[in-house]
């Protein structure tokens, strides 16, 4: 019984291949699907009634989608290396089969997907919306290992195929096409008879756009290589501050072959993949990917079942950025939408945001025409709640008042179905305050988006303790829906993520007032691997927002959340001016602090000498900043607004952008060790009270315990 | 897998999905006739052409309106088993525009669509058909829709530029081509106005307005009458919009990609003055005519949907009737006088359902022309020999004035040609329901010689 690689007797001398693993729901490529290509190969060889090889896959929606992850994260560094060579020596052979070959490609091909489909001669792709062709290896902090940073360029020039490998971009069978990546583009059903027809009589007479004359020179003149190898490499180093070695040995391997011929990109592969496999950053990567595909299943101890099969009918209440991204993630995935706001001209701007959204996916051929038409049908714009009887789901999004959230949930209330699910997109507001009071509170639930909606992944979904079980499945049925992850947690103010990156940009508060080089702080928040500095994040919030955040925070949570003086009072100085101003100015090296907010840390630093001076490390600042983030969590995780340290992590880097290759704040805690940050944060509790341990912490730290220890998983409650 | 997620994902565009709503089945059925009922209705406002809604196609106008009357009801889409659309200027992108317009609203693809044309009244024949599938049996949910872009009325080549072109693209060599490119005449460049050809009746020759200058002759109204009517129609419908009567029937339109909001009509004045209309010029007969754009209706964008079922499906989806149509007629006359086509059509629906003009608490007939209105109000009381009111003068009579389209009319409104017929409908049984009356009467003329009378009564709640 074959594991993978399926097929009969030859029929008119063409050998159809079906793709289906036996053993897994879908297609990859391990070391013994691998071997059995190479003995189909041999097969091929060894029969001369073939005439030519026609592979299609027998699971809807997935070619092949990679190689196979599951023995890919036990496999050691030996043993990836002998994987990586087979799957190149075998990919080989099937480019030099004598008999043409032809891939047809319908739904996910990705990684080892796409560097096999390349060694086919021929590829035909569907028209279909899951059909995605990439090599994403990077994202797991590999590379292509099995000639795909040699395939790749060949067949779409090196200008196009650099940022495909580097950022691991997917292309749908159209952009596949005008890339030069597939032969050409059909409809599903009409995929298997060109593909008999291409192995027969090749590929009909098509007119083939060429490259501009830019690109086909940077692609074929050694010397432009090089210089586009070079900024490539630069960019690299810009974006991941040398944090991520993938991308490098991929840029190595294209060095490689730009300096000495292609085989010289198969061995750099073959080393690259030695390297990645195992190292740190790998696994982190690797074990996030996990955690993303277990989120997407239901948590264990939900057992309710959504409120209606598929969620087909939704209303979204505000049409403000937030409140219009989500009626278009909604409209998107074909569930029919109703957007409302007070009056008109408000429903009109939201429309447009839509409009120019769309547009440019258009333009970006990220959509047709045809789609756009099809998303705007399902958006109904309303100034009334007429319709909302029908819906499974309403979000609020609409300004962050609780006298007004509260009368609009009365109002919902009524005007909705009883079993529609009704949810708010606060974000300073808890979900129990907003549901005090409204009928039945059990169908209310809080579903926290990230702005901007269509690019941020995470969703928090917020139970209270009113929420019924059947609510929080609809919720958690519609994120998924939404092709976001979501993660439920407990109702408090700031819910997780904010909540825990709270003391994070507090803390830079009082930092700024402290070191002598302020710009110093973004610089080691980034060093350290978050996406900016958190002066550049409340540039992006808005200080004013910002401010506002953490007022709320300090009605929460009390003393340890204080702002730090500066915030407070660049906070009443920016609401005076009606926010505005940033705290930052100028650009690379001219960058530099706004001088209002210079003259009020001097002021400060006046008013009150601060103890610690100005000598603080780069380490010094990172522990400053990133300790009270592990102490907040391990707080959520003790009063159980976390259900797990993998929520935490996995929140934490899909919602801020955390380090990814550290592979969150808790799997960072767990590195360092818990006494460590334990007792460092005691030595500055000892001047700054705020940073007092939290009782979960010192257990763990007295235990020497781990956050993602199976023995600690469930944390002594406090 | 499921084969219609499979289906989803095909390259034809699936507006709609879902289990096949099941027709009842008209030979099981026992008892008397179903019982049609208007339960909900709307429109779009009805807006100038060339105004916001030039950028909203017939299509669009018409999925805008439809999935607003679904919402209003709270109706799932998949409940509708037939959409009729009344529709006169035929997008050329949409040859069977009912069906573009249920699929993009959802409707389930066993529903099934079709698109009438009666000209003028083509938004009044998809009620009355609506309301004959439903008595029939062979629908319980149906909804009746008008809806015109006049806007959007394509400017034509004339058939020899076409031809000559051609010649010019076929031509194989330079001097072949140029050949060609010589052919061509100053006239051939002269476009063919669409909207103009469709408002000349090909049998009789004349314009429409041609056919109403027939009758201000004919029936000896003078101009200053006319002038008069015309204010009246802007009057009453601007007070009706400031007194709200209008805005139970019209849904705010988000026009285009600056999604611009469109919240009323747009074509009544409240400034118009019998002087501003005394000084144009007339259109038509430019020496001895009385026709003017003031005194006629408007070309205008817009949409009427109308959702009728039968009694007992209404009740199960807790659907409180508006009324129903008490009695129709579709009456043909001298296409060259087809503006007393109300005359006629109002006769026959009239002793059809063996009721008198007198009962009728409240009429509309639409306004195509000032001077056709106030022919028929004389031909009312003094009927044509081939009308059946002549032998039975108890049938029609005179009207009072004060019943007479009391929102206005198309003067003030505009006539999108295949949704008034719609309107009007929709715009009596509001009425009808705002004053606590029960019965009234919509008529309207059809260019190439016919008129259209409905009989509505709303079933009070």
């Amino acid at each position: 019984m074959p594991l993978m690689w399926h097929y009969g007797e030859p029929v008119d001398g063409i050998l159809h291949v079906r793709i289906d693993r036996e053993d897994r729901p879908v297609n990859s490529f391990s070391r013994a699907t691998l071997e059995e290509l190479r003995d189909l190969l041999v097969h091929v060889r060894n029969h001369d009634t073939i005439r030519g090889v026609l592979f299609r896959s027998g699971k809807p929606g997935n070619f092949i989608a990679g190689a196979d992850v599951t023995e890919m994260k036990d496999v050691d560094r030996e043993g990836a290396r002998e994987v990586s060579q087979l799957g190149q020596k075998v990919f080989d052979q099937l480019a030099a089969a004598k008999v043409p070959t032809v891939a047809l490609i319908s739904g996910a091909c990705l990684g080892g997907g796409l560097e096999f489909a390349m060694a086919c001669q021929y590829r035909l792709a569907d028209d279909r919306s899951k059909t995605k062709l990439g090599l994403p290896e990077v994202k797991l902090g590999l590379i292509p290992g099995w000639g795909g940073t040699v395939r790749l360029p060949k067949l779409m020039g090196l200008i196009d195929a650099m940022p495909m490998i580097l950022t691991g971009k997917m292309l749908n069978g159209f952009q596949a096409r005008s890339k030069g990546l597939v032969n050409d583009v059909l409809p599903h059903e009409g995929l298997e008879r060109a593909g008999v027809q291409v192995l027969t009589s090749g590929l009909p007479k098509m007119r083939v756009r060429k490259r501009p004359l830019w690109k086909r020179l940077m692609n074929g003149w050694g010397v432009l290589q090089k210089y586009a190898i070079n900024q490539a490499e630069k960019q690299v180093r810009r974006t991941t501050h040398g944090h991520y070695p993938a991308p490098l040995l991929a840029l190595k391997s294209f060095r490689a072959q730009a300096t000495s011929g292609t085989d010289a990109g198969y061995d750099v592969e073959v080393d690259a993949i030695a390297e990645l496999s195992g190292s740190p950053v790998t696994r982190e990567l690797m074990r996030l990917f996990f955690l993303s595909e277990a989120a997407k299943k239901p948590p264990a101890d939900l057992k309710a079942e959504p409120n209606a099969d598929a969620l087909t009918d939704a209303a979204v209440l505000g049409a403000g950025a937030m409140g219009a991204g989500i009626a278009l993630l909604l409209a998107q995935k074909d569930v029919w939408t109703r957007l409302k706001d007070i009056n008109p001209q408000m429903v009109s701007a939201g429309l447009q945001t839509i409009h120019k959204q769309l547009d440019s996916s258009v333009a970006r051929k990220r959509m047709t025409p045809l789609q756009r038409t099809r998303t705007l049908d399902r958006i109904r714009p309303i100034t009334d709640y007429s319709g909302l009887k029908r819906t499974n789901l309403v979000i609020e999004a609409i300004i962050e008042d609780l006298d007004i959230k509260r009368q609009v949930f009365r109002d919902l209330a009524e005007a909705t179905g009883p079993e529609t699910v009704l949810a708010t997109n606060t974000s300073s507001l808890t979900v129990s305050e907003i549901a005090e009071g409204v009928p039945s509170p059990q169908r209310i639930v809080g579903l926290h988006f990230f702005n901007p909606p269509h690019q941020m992944p995470l969703v928090e979904i917020i139970r209270t303790s009113q929420t019924s079980p059947e609510a929080l499945a609809t919720a958690f049925a519609a994120v998924q829906k939404l092709g976001k992850t979501g993660i439920i947690v407990g109702d408090c103010a700031g819910f997780l993520v904010n909540r825990i990156l709270a003391p994070y940009m507090n803390e830079a508060g009082y930092l700024l007032e402290e070191v002598a080089d302020p710009l110093e702080i973004d610089r080691a928040a980034v060093e350290f691997g978050m996406p900016m500095g958190p002066l550049k994040l409340a540039d992006l919030v808005g200080l004013d927002i910002a401010a506002h955040v953490a007022e709320n925070m300090f009605a929460a949570y009390g003393d340890r959340m204080k702002p730090a003086p500066l915030w407070e009072k660049l906070g009443e100085m920016r609401q005076k001016s009606g926010g505005g101003k940033r705290l930052l100015q100028g650009k690379g090296k001219k960058k530099q602090l706004a001088p209002d907010v210079t003259a009020t840390i001097e002021q400060l630093r006046r008013a009150a000498p601060s103890g610690i001076g100005a000598a603080l490390s780069r380490q010094d600042i990172i522990q400053r900043l990133v300790y009270p983030v592990i102490n907040e969590a391990a707080r959520c995780l003790e009063e159980g607004i976390a259900s797990c340290a993998e929520d935490v992590d996995l929140a934490m880097v899909f919602g801020t952008g955390f380090a990814p290759f550290r592979g969150g704040p808790l799997q960072y805690a767990d590195t360092v060790g818990a006494k460590q940050i334990c007792e460092t944060l005691d030595q500055y509790a000892e001047s700054m009270l705020r940073m007092t341990p939290a009782a979960a912490l010192r257990t763990l730290a007295d235990d020497e315990g781990k956050f993602h220890d199976e023995s600690s998983a469930a944390l002594p409650a406090a | 897998m499921g084969s219609e997620a499979e289906l989803r994902d095909s390259a034809f565009p699936s507006w709609g999905l879902g289990t096949k709503h099941e027709l009842l089945d008209m030979h099981d059925r026992e008892g008397p006739m179903a019982n049609a009922v208007i339960v909900e209705g709307v429109r779009t406002p009805f807006v100038k052409a060339g105004g916001p809604l030039t950028d909203v196609p017939a299509p669009e106008l018409g999925r805008m309106v439809v999935r607003e009357l679904l919402d209003r009801a709270n109706l799932d889409p998949h409940t509708v088993d037939e959409l009729i659309a009344g529709n006169v200027a035929s997008p050329a992108d949409s040859a069977n525009v009912a069906r573009v317009i249920a699929l993009r609203c959802g409707m389930s693809r066993a529903s099934i669509a079709h698109t009438v044309n009666r000209n003028c009244a083509s938004g009044m024949e998809s009620v009355t058909e609506a309301v004959a599938r439903v008595e029939s049996g062979a629908a319980r949910c149906v909804i009746a829709l008008g809806v015109d872009s006049m806007s959007n009325i394509p400017v034509f080549w004339k058939k020899k530029f076409g031809e000559k072109l051609f010649a010019v693209v076929k031509s194989r060599n330079l001097a072949q081509k140029l050949g060609a490119l010589g052919r061509f005449r100053p006239s051939d460049f002269q476009p063919q106005v669409g909207i103009e050809m469709g408002l000349r009746d090909p049998v009789s020759g004349l314009m429409m307005g041609d056919t109403a200058e027939k009758l201000a002759r004919t029936y000896d109204i003078s101009r200053e009458e006319q002038d008069e009517f015309a204010l009246r129609s802007h009057l009453r419908a601007a007070d009706a919009w400031k007194e709200e009567r209008l805005s139970g029937e019209t849904m705010t339109a988000y026009a285009g990609r600056k999604s611009m909001p469109v919240e009323q009509d747009i074509g009544p004045r409240d400034n118009q003055s019998l002087t501003a209309l005394a000084k144009l010029k007339p259109y038509f007969d430019r020496r001895w005519g009385t026709i003017t754009v003031g005194n006629a209706c408007q070309v205008t964008d817009g949409a009427v949907a109308l959702l009728i079922m039968d009694e007992e499906t209404a009740k199960i989806h807790g659907l409180e009737p508006l009324g129903r149509i008490r009695g129709s007629a579709y009456a043909g006359c001298d296409p060259s006088v087809m503006g007393l086509g109300p005359v006629y059509a109002s006769a026959k629906a009239l002793k059809a359902s063996s009721m008198k003009l007198s009962e009728m608490e409240l009429v509309e007939i639409n306004e195509a022309f000032a001077a056709q209105v106030l022919a028929c109000l004389k031909a009312f009381e003094n009927p044509p020999e081939d009308c059946e009111a002549y032998e039975d003068r108890t049938l029609l009579g005179p009207l009072d004035p004060e019943i007479l389209n009391v929102n206005g009319g198309a003067i003030a409104l505009g006539h999108p040609v295949g949704a008034t017929g719609t309107r009007l409908v929709l715009t009596a049984l509001k009425e009808l329901q705002r004053r606590n009356q029960r019965i009234g009467l919509a008529t309207l003329c059809i260019g190439g010689g016919q008129g259209a009378a409905v009989i509505v009564e709303r079933i009070a709640a």
